[in-house]
């Protein structure tokens, strides 16, 4: 196992799971942050924060599960520490790819970001876990420490909230 | 049937949540409602529009940044780790065998100074943005420069020995202080560093850059070395992600005194 291998000293093991997890949480990061900077420093962040803690790691849990956790607790410390006179970062990540080809798919992610950006933080982080991240209601709750309950009336206002906010946009059909 | 017990009830349609009874009460109410019926096409259409949206693509610099971070981080208790992509040597007896003489230089100093009457003004003076300084020569290229980020925050006292670099921050408030070394001429290695027992720190490095990043009250040592000179090695310094003072180490200079 690639815990125990990098507790043994093989720290390639690693950098594996740098390799195998950062696309993704960097993702989950940028969604709650909206800035690339703060996404990179929260990934950043979380995988030190774990590898020097990797003897605390419970091995019967997942790894994903675990890091994950730390990542959003980075990205959602960010976003709290940011100044009420800085403005909301609105980057978005450039496009290696094709442009043309992925213009509408970049046109989606943006006009998504920007309509999250608008939702209150508590909001914003249960649907980027639910609707981009997979997770179910139970998860959601074990991520963020609030009951489940909790987890469904953020939902249910987030969602109501981010319908009306792409409405006004013209994002939904 | 309200409209928010309708939609609570068309979210839980879509994640698999919805018993038979309120299934069938729903469809029932969409059957003979067309107000029913646009509130569900628009909950499907966010629904459909959240799977639809791709994954942003991670910086193309960001997997070299985090290991160039874990370089710098402490190995897990109980590992036998050692870091490899930065430099580290322990500096013990050598680093303090080195230290004596830059002691002694600094009391030989002031007490010149304060003989020749050249004391005073030269040795104090405001930083820029806040705080203040001290820059003291010591010999050859070695120096002393002290920050004082005022009342409640705490102070920085950076010792620049030729290529080694000593930075010790005091942190009595619970401010977040970052510590940032950057160098224009080689590279710049982590020999070390310690904090009180109480106190949280993190070491980040991302290009060339060492970063010190310390939570709440205690005491920090960040000990650098560059390849080349130390003159060419600047400190910045933040409180909770505000730029306080900027000073290039080895050059007892006042680069911004007015």
């Amino acid at each position: 196992m690639l815990i125990q291998a990098c507790l043994r000293g093989d720290q390639s093991a690693f950098g594996e799971l740098v390799e195998r997890y950062e696309g993704t949480l960097y993702n989950a990061a940028y969604r709650i942050t909206g800035s690339v900077e703060d996404a990179t420093d929260a990934t950043q962040a979380a995988f030190v924060n774990a590898f020097e803690k990797l003897d605390t790691f419970d091995c019967s849990h997942r790894f994903f599960s675990w890091i994950y956790r730390i990542t959003l607790n980075q990205a959602l410390n960010m976003v709290n520490r940011r100044r009420p006179e800085m403005s909301i970062a609105e980057d978005t990540p450039s496009l290696d790819r094709d442009p043309e080809a992925q213009f509408s798919e970049a046109e989606t992610a943006q006009g998504l970001q920007q309509a999250l950006m608008e939702l209150d933080l508590q909001y914003r982080t249960v649907i980027v876990l639910k609707h981009l991240d997979g997770y179910s209601y139970r998860e959601i709750g074990a991520l963020l420490d609030i009951p489940e309950k909790t987890v469904k009336s953020r939902l249910f206002t987030g969602r109501r909230k981010l319908r009306e906010i792409l409405n006004e946009k013209g994002r939904l059909p | 049937m309200t409209p928010e017990h309708l939609e609570a009830l068309l979210w839980e349609r879509i994640d698999g949540t919805l018993s038979a009874v309120d299934r069938a009460d729903l469809e029932t109410h969409l059957a003979d409602n067309s107000e029913a019926k646009k509130l569900a096409e628009e909950v499907s259409g966010l629904a459909d529009f959240l799977v639809s949206v791709p994954p942003v693509p991670s910086p193309a610099g960001l997997r070299a940044a985090i290991n160039g971070a874990l370089a710098g981080a402490r190995p897990p208790a109980g590992s036998t780790t050692t870091r490899s992509v930065v430099t580290h040597r322990r500096v013990t007896d050598s680093w303090r065998t080195r230290l004596l003489p830059l002691a002694a230089g600094l009391l030989i100093g002031a007490g010149v100074m304060q003989l020749l009457h050249m004391g005073g003004a030269g040795a104090v003076m405001e930083s820029s943005v806040l705080g203040t300084m001290v820059a003291t020569p010591v010999q050859g290229t070695a120096s002393v420069v002290e920050i004082e980020l005022g009342p409640g925050v705490g102070s920085v006292k950076a010792v620049c020995d030729g290529t080694l670099l000593t930075i010790d921050a005091v942190v009595v408030g619970s401010a977040e202080l970052q510590l940032v070394l950057e160098t224009t001429v080689g590279n710049l290695r982590l020999v070390e560093t310690t904090q009180t027992e109480t106190s949280s720190s993190r070491l980040q490095s991302y290009d060339g850059r060492l970063v010190l990043i310390a939570d709440g009250p205690g005491t920090h040592r960040l000990v650098a070395e560059t390849e080349d000179d130390a003159t060419e090695t600047r400190l910045t310094v933040m409180i909770d992600q505000q730029r306080v003072a900027e000073r290039r180490l080895g050059q007892a200079v006042r680069e911004n005194q007015p």
